[in-house]
């Protein structure tokens, strides 16, 4: 029996990744900020565990890996992520504000993985998997917009990266995903595909995984993103 | 003559920039804190004018701003920027620490630039530098550690590839510099070059930058680096 635990898994991909481990058989470890609200994910089943989780607060990531002790992590899938530019764009975005992003986007989810190391080392895949996207490509930018969240996942990127460095060492891959321009509640339901096809491909791309991969930025679709 | 904004100009490179631009007859406008106990800033020959600012205070930056009113920049170097922490291994992540890290060496640089493009509009030469560094590549960054420092570079470097983008249409270059592996105190003196040869290359890159150059990331010696 395989184990996942899915980061922000209350809505979109998070909820859609949850959906599609339980009903193969995985136990799945699915937080939320308010695990009251999370009707969608607790009414997945027994299989799927709810878990509070504020990936912004180091006190919340310490309390979830005690209540995790001693519990293998196969497969970690850091999702949760904010997109705050429609309402604060770059040109008025105040620091408080620009650092919440990199908060959730790109330091939380490295210490979620600095705090789960031991659940991961005990489990069978030891792979450590971070959502980044194709904003993050730097050489593909040729049109801008979404300046703040594009840094945070570059940032993600490069973050992730020398994760992948220091945890080679353990046999730990770390790798990024792209999910595709998918319709979600980030996206204010705008992109190319829903989540049940975005998360098919990712399932599928991490069932392939190996330490050979680590440090690749590997899109639904299988392909590389380039930086 | 044409005017040029150095932050972080005290010591080090920006010391440097402040120092080869004013030999040249530039009008130099530095930024630092303490000028009163900016000595060698204060020693330079030239047209040198020196504006206390702290990176690390909102109020300071848009004092600074206000007193740039209507002054046309024609480079503008938001130079200032902090190293690495103390931290290694991702356990060693303390928040407080890469907040600093971000808001210093991203948050500010990007702020500086957005509220003094009517001040490059208004010059000649219309050149934004932004310090960079090897950390930000993702692919060839070969060190493991310094998370919060590669994080803030990765970031600057999406940001004003964005810019880059953005601005185009106004004829704002926007230039990515690797400085190298330079002696100042960041570095605790230890390094392959001096200031002194790299800022003389840097200088060479902003001088001959055209729009062509405009989101590149171009090291000292005029090398490509990689993303």
């Amino acid at each position: 029996m395989s184990s996942v635990l899915i980061s922000g898994a209350n809505r979109g991909l998070g909820l859609e990744f949850a959906r599609q481990y339980a009903a193969e058989g995985w136990v799945v470890h699915g937080t939320a900020r308010d695990p009251a609200r999370a009707v969608a994910l607790s009414a997945l089943g027994s299989r799927v565990n709810v878990h509070k989780l504020d990936i912004t607060d180091q006190t919340s990531i310490h309390a979830l890996a005690r209540n995790l002790t001693g519990e293998p992590i196969d497969v970690l899938i850091v999702n949760s992520g904010v997109l705050r530019d429609f309402e604060q764009p770059v040109q008025t975005i105040g620091r408080t504000d620009f650092l919440d992003v990199f908060a959730v986007n790109t330091f939380g989810p490295l210490v979620l993985a600095s705090a789960l190391l031991p659940n991961i080392e005990i489990g069978k895949r030891k792979l450590a998997t971070a959502m980044s996207s194709l904003m993050s490509s730097i050489s593909r930018n040729d049109w801008g917009t979404q300046h703040v969240y594009r840094a945070s996942k570059t940032a993600l990127n490069a973050v992730w990266t020398s994760l992948a460095r220091e945890w080679r060492p353990r046999g730990i891959a770390c790798v990024l995903i792209r999910p595709g321009y998918v319709r979600t509640d980030m996206t204010k339901f705008q992109g190319d595909l829903d989540p049940p096809e975005s998360v098919r491909g990712l399932r599928s791309v991490i069932a392939g995984l190996s330490l050979a991969d680590t440090g690749r930025l590997i899109g639904y679709d299988g392909a590389d993103v380039p930086w | 003559m044409p005017h040029v904004l150095i932050t972080g100009a005290n010591r080090g490179l920006g010391l440097e920039f402040a120092r080869q631009y004013a030999a040249d007859g530039w009008n130099v406008i530095t930024a630092c804190r303490h000028p009163d106990a900016a000595c060698e800033l204060r020693s330079l020959d030239g047209k040198v004018s020196i504006v206390p600012f702290d990176a690390s205070d909102d109020d300071s930056v848009m004092k600074l701003v206000a007193e740039l009113e209507g002054v046309p920049l024609d480079v503008v170097i938001p130079n200032a920027g902090i190293g690495s922490g103390t931290e290694k291994l991702v356990s060693q992540m303390a928040r407080e620490e890469w907040m600093e890290t971000v808001a210093i060496n991203t948050f500010v640089p990007v702020r500086l630039a957005i509220l003094l493009r009517p001040n490059l509009e208004r010059g000649t030469h219309k050149k934004l530098v932004g310090i960079s560094s090897l950390a930000a590549s993702i692919s060839h960054y070969e060190i493991s550690g310094h998370y919060a420092y590669r994080a803030s570079k990765a970031a600057l470097n999406s940001i004003w590839r964005s810019l880059s983008v953005e601005w185009r249409p106004l004829g704002v270059i926007c230039l990515l510099l690797r400085p190298g592996k330079v002696r100042t105190r960041m570095t605790g003196f230890t390094g392959d070059l001096s200031p002194e040869e790299s800022v003389a290359g840097m200088r060479q890159r902003i001088a001959e930058s055209t729009i062509a150059e405009s989101g590149r990331f171009l090291s000292y010696d005029g090398s490509e680096v990689p993303w």
